[in-house]
């Protein structure tokens, strides 16, 4: 059950990833995860999130220069990280 | 990151554009030139010289951004690894490699023809149809590679390929074609088909198999290239991928429409042994600059598209 949900939480990086970086999104996340936190992508856990967006900032900051467009996909992958009843909350 | 990965263009590209401009300017120093010319505009050998150098300043600073713009795509394509795209941009960036190789080549090549038709006035024929070919066939091979590529990229997004308008390209191609052949066949002054007198020194049966059809043949595959790429750009996903990804395509675009359209104003002016001072310069240095302008586009894109491949 647990490999299941961490898979998901790839999956679901992957997929708001997407969103910005189109088909070099699982590419892009599987780089960081493994050069970054030094672990198996397939392997990412809610707790690796935060570390994980850390490093996202600053290097899709390299890549943009579009503050709004970096703050957004920000904020999308920090709500991955929030219990499922905070997300309820957060998007009434 | 390193300078070299920063600038985008690697040691061995920046030598050899540096090689071949250096050659270049050893030719246009040393190669007989055209005095009947040089005493039309009242210039010394020496005065002649350095003003042709000077009126293809803009050229030569133009192979540079072209080097520099074919470096960063294959720069590009080298960081997409094994992906199912690399293929296709590595294939794209071997046609830009024709195309920015082809300009430089071919310019090297028609001052060596002026050179050789200055000294022995029986060889223009001869310099005019090969330099007649040479305008055709470099590019065409960019062209032809660059269609492919971006026939591999359509089927990459299967979406793509119920938005094809082929009626709409065709008949773009058609008025394009048409009013070609007029401006051609004029410029060439052909009285005849069977007749080599005219100022392509072909007979008009073996200037439209040869030339004029083929001519039309990479305009329709440089036209059909350039809307396949406009469509992946406009169909592709990903915000930022995407805004990287149009600004690659937009100069690839302006890469092949500006090398088209030099190449019909080539085709309708073609090689002349002297010096050219007058509005034909300036409307090819123009689409020259056009060129020149997508290539930079072009590098811009593919270093966004790299950087998301890399960091």
């Amino acid at each position: 059950m647990a490999k299941l949900s961490n898979s998901s939480t790839y999956n679901q990086v992957v997929e708001v990833t997407r969103k910005y970086l189109g088909p070099a999104a699982e590419r892009f996340i599987n780089r960081q995860v493994s050069n970054h936190l030094k672990k198996n992508p397939k392997q990412l856990t809610k707790a690796d999130l935060a570390s994980l967006i850390d490093w996202i900032k600053v290097i899709v900051s390299l890549i943009t220069e579009d503050t709004s467009i970096v703050e957004e996909y920000i904020s999308e992958l920090s709500k991955l990280s929030m219990p499922k009843s905070q997300k309820g909350k957060a998007n009434p | 990151m390193t300078i070299r990965k920063t600038v985008g263009i690697s040691s061995i590209t920046l030598i050899i554009a540096t090689v071949l401009t250096a050659f270049y300017v050893l030719e246009e120093l040393l190669l007989p030139i055209n005095h009947v010319s040089a005493s039309g505009y009242g210039l010394s050998a020496i005065d002649y010289r350095l003003v042709s150098i000077l009126v293809n300043l803009p050229l030569i600073i133009i192979w540079f951004v072209a080097f520099w713009g074919y470096s960063q795509l294959k720069a590009y394509s080298k960081s997409l690894g094994n992906s199912r795209e690399a293929p296709a941009y590595r294939s794209l960036a071997i046609g830009i490699a024709w195309l920015t190789y082809g300009l430089i080549i071919k310019t090297m090549v028609e001052r060596l023809l002026a050179a050789l038709s200055n000294t022995n006035p029986a060889l223009v024929g001869p310099t005019t149809i090969i330099s007649s070919y040479l305008n055709l066939i470099l590019p065409l091979i960019g062209f032809i590679i660059i269609f492919a590529a971006s026939k591999t990229l359509m089927r990459l997004q299967s979406s793509l390929t119920k938005t094809i308008k082929p009626l709409q390209l065709m008949g773009l191609c058609l008025v394009a074609g048409a009013i070609y052949n007029f401006t051609y066949i004029r410029a060439a002054g052909l009285h005849s088909i069977s007749s080599h007198n005219n100022i392509y020194n072909l007979p008009g049966w073996l200037l439209l198999i040869s030339l004029i059809l083929p001519y039309l043949y990479a305009w329709l595959i440089g036209l059909t290239a350039s809307y396949q790429l406009g469509l992946i750009s406009l169909h592709s996903s990903g915000i930022l991928y995407k805004k990287a990804l149009s600004y690659l395509t937009i100069g690839l675009i302006t890469i092949v429409i500006g090398f088209m359209f030099n190449q019909y104003l080539s085709a309708i002016w073609p090689l002349k042994n002297h010096l050219v001072l007058n509005y034909q310069l300036i409307i090819i240095l123009l689409f020259r600059i056009i060129s020149g302008i997508g290539f930079i586009i072009a590098a811009i894109g593919a270093n966004k598209l790299r950087m998301i491949e890399e960091l």
